[in-house]
């Protein structure tokens, strides 16, 4: 009778306890992105700002980037205009890991509605 | 039964005119009831104009003879046939006796002391005097304004009012005189006549006649009225008037007041929103500072909430500051705080708010801004600073921390996030923008 009423008692706390209101909890990892234009038309691309944000949306939703191990994560973006669109490189910077997969990745931006960020392990 | 006494002095005292009006009047009332007596007393034994009189002058044959004593005249007479009226009397003479007489109208009772000595009646006539029909030399065109009475055996006076008096009949139609002008006249009398009356029997009789007295007030009792309604009035006017001037200097006075009140309530008011606007930044930068960043927050937590609006919070932290307080001075330091935040103010939209979060470190609020529009803006103030010649001394760069509000999240969090962002930049050597990217976990 006693074990019954204890399995109650704890079944009904751990009701209560899952209903009660938590805060979000929240893993937020640290990014940096230093962009680098590797040419004046890049540079002075009128849609370069756009896709500059278009790309760090992507990036800061990419799983590859949200899941490293590094804890921050610093890159150098490389940007160019290549047949009218503008390419970008990021290379991790010396905090992370060169080799691991969310280290390197390209990104394309014909609009910045259209942007494919890809890393080398082809994700 | 003091409190009372202090209403009716208040009364009184709010109405003090009308007191003493009141007071007035009621004294003005009771003398003239008890006093302001108006009284001519014809003594005939000491009155030298009395003359007797007998039918002789209308062709009769009665005697008269007139003695006097200490306080009246005696009349001795004879009635004789002779006239068809024979009578017997005084006369009494006011005035000139002919057209100037006095004016007996005021009086409201006549008094007559007299005694007679025999039977019959007596005749009173207050002969008066009219331009209209007076002829001279003609005592008969006086007007015969007469009562007939049975005189008193006592010593009481016989007393009449005006009213009681009527115009001779028989004088009226001898003259042909008007209806309109047949009224009884008192208002110059100059001649009065007692005599013996209609049924007086033929034979010897004596009248003793102590005098007349006219009685009546000083004023008129209707002119009385007319002064206390008069004076009542004009008071009341002048009361109105004093009214309508106090209270056109009382609403001027309010008016004045009122303004005076609403220049202070507006200097005050002023003086509370500058007090406020001091309270909520910092009177170095001018920017807002923690307080004011208070409101500011809630306004966009609520937005986030309500609409989903984006809130990204961009950290900065000036690089090496201390060096620069203590390489140059905190003036120049100071100077620097004031360049970087006009800087930003400079570059940052109208809806987002600088707040200083203390010592050298700054917050920029972004509404309605994701993550990623922070970091562009981040990096292009971190570029703007560091070409900007904050002071002449040396370039002053900055580290930036930037997170993004999570719907229902507690404030501290997003602090902790861009304060670990910014402690990144730090880290990884300054001049730099971090992000704090986050994925959400359900647990």
């Amino acid at each position: 009778m006693r074990t019954r009423l204890s399995l109650a008692l704890a079944a009904l706390s751990l009701l209560l306890a899952s209903c009660a209101h938590k805060e979000p909890e929240v893993d937020f990892k640290p990014i940096q992105l230093s962009w680098n234009a590797l040419s004046e038309e890049a540079e002075n691309h009128p849609e370069k700002d756009a896709c500059v944000i278009a790309v760090t949306a992507k990036m800061m939703r990419e799983r590859a980037v949200l899941d490293s191990k590094s804890e921050v994560l610093d890159y150098l973006v490389n940007y160019d205009l290549k047949g009218g669109i503008l390419e970008f490189e990021g290379f991790c910077g010396v905090s992370a890991s060169r080799e691991s997969p969310e280290c390197r990745w390209t990104a394309s931006c014909p609009s910045a509605e259209n942007v494919v960020v890809k890393f080398h392990n082809g994700d | 039964m003091s409190r009372i006494m202090e209403k009716i002095y208040a009364l009184f005292r709010m109405n003090i005119l009308i007191f003493v009006l009141l007071a007035a009047t009621v004294i003005a009332l009771f003398a003239y009831k008890n006093g302001l007596d108006d009284i001519t007393f014809l003594n005939l034994s000491d009155y030298a104009y009395v003359i007797p009189e007998t039918d002789s002058a209308d062709g009769g044959a009665s005697a008269v003879a007139l003695t006097r004593t200490d306080s009246s005249i005696i009349v001795d007479y004879e009635l004789k046939e002779g006239y068809a009226y024979p009578y017997a009397g005084v006369k009494i003479l006011l005035g000139d006796g002919k057209t100037k007489g006095r004016d007996f109208s005021k009086y409201d009772s006549i008094f007559v002391w007299i005694k007679p000595r025999g039977e019959g009646t007596v005749r009173l006539y207050l002969r008066g005097y009219d331009a209209d029909f007076y002829r001279e030399g003609d005592e008969g065109s006086l007007k015969f304004n007469e009562i007939e009475f049975f005189p008193l055996e006592e010593t009481y006076p016989a007393v009449f009012v005006p009213q009681e008096f009527r115009v001779a009949s028989w004088w009226v139609a001898q003259n042909e005189i008007n209806v309109h002008k047949a009224r009884v006249d008192l208002s110059n009398i100059p001649l009065i006549e007692i005599q013996t009356g209609t049924n007086a029997p033929l034979g010897y009789g004596t009248l003793e006649i102590r005098g007349l007295c006219f009685k009546g007030k000083k004023i008129p009792w209707a002119d009385l009225v007319t002064i206390i309604v008069a004076v009542w009035f004009v008071t009341f006017l002048i009361i109105l008037v004093i009214r309508f001037f106090d209270y056109n200097r009382e609403r001027a006075a309010n008016k004045k007041r009122q303004e005076e009140l609403e220049r202070y309530l507006e200097a005050l008011e002023i003086e509370k929103s500058e007090y406020e606007k001091s309270s909520r930044t910092d009177p170095l930068t001018g920017c807002l500072n923690r307080a004011g960043f208070g409101s500011v927050l809630l306004r966009e937590q609520e937005n986030l909430n309500k609409n989903g609006s984006s809130v990204s919070f961009v950290m900065l932290d000036i690089d090496h500051f201390k060096e620069v307080n203590d390489t140059y001075g905190h003036s120049v330091g100071d100077e620097v705080l004031v360049n970087l935040s006009k800087l930003i103010q400079g570059k940052i939209r109208n809806s987002d708010s600088l707040v200083r979060w203390g010592g050298e470190e700054f917050v920029i609020l972004c509404g309605d801004t994701p993550i990623q529009n922070a970091q562009f803006l981040a990096e292009k103030l971190r570029i703007a600073i560091e070409k900007a010649q904050l002071i002449k001394q040396q370039t002053i760069t900055c580290s930036f921390g930037i997170a993004e509000m999570i719907p229902g999240e507690d404030p501290k969090k997003l602090f902790e996030r861009a304060d670990k962002a910014l402690y990144a930049s730090k880290e990884g050597g300054r001049n730099r923008v971090t992000s704090a990217t986050y994925k959400r976990q359900n647990r």
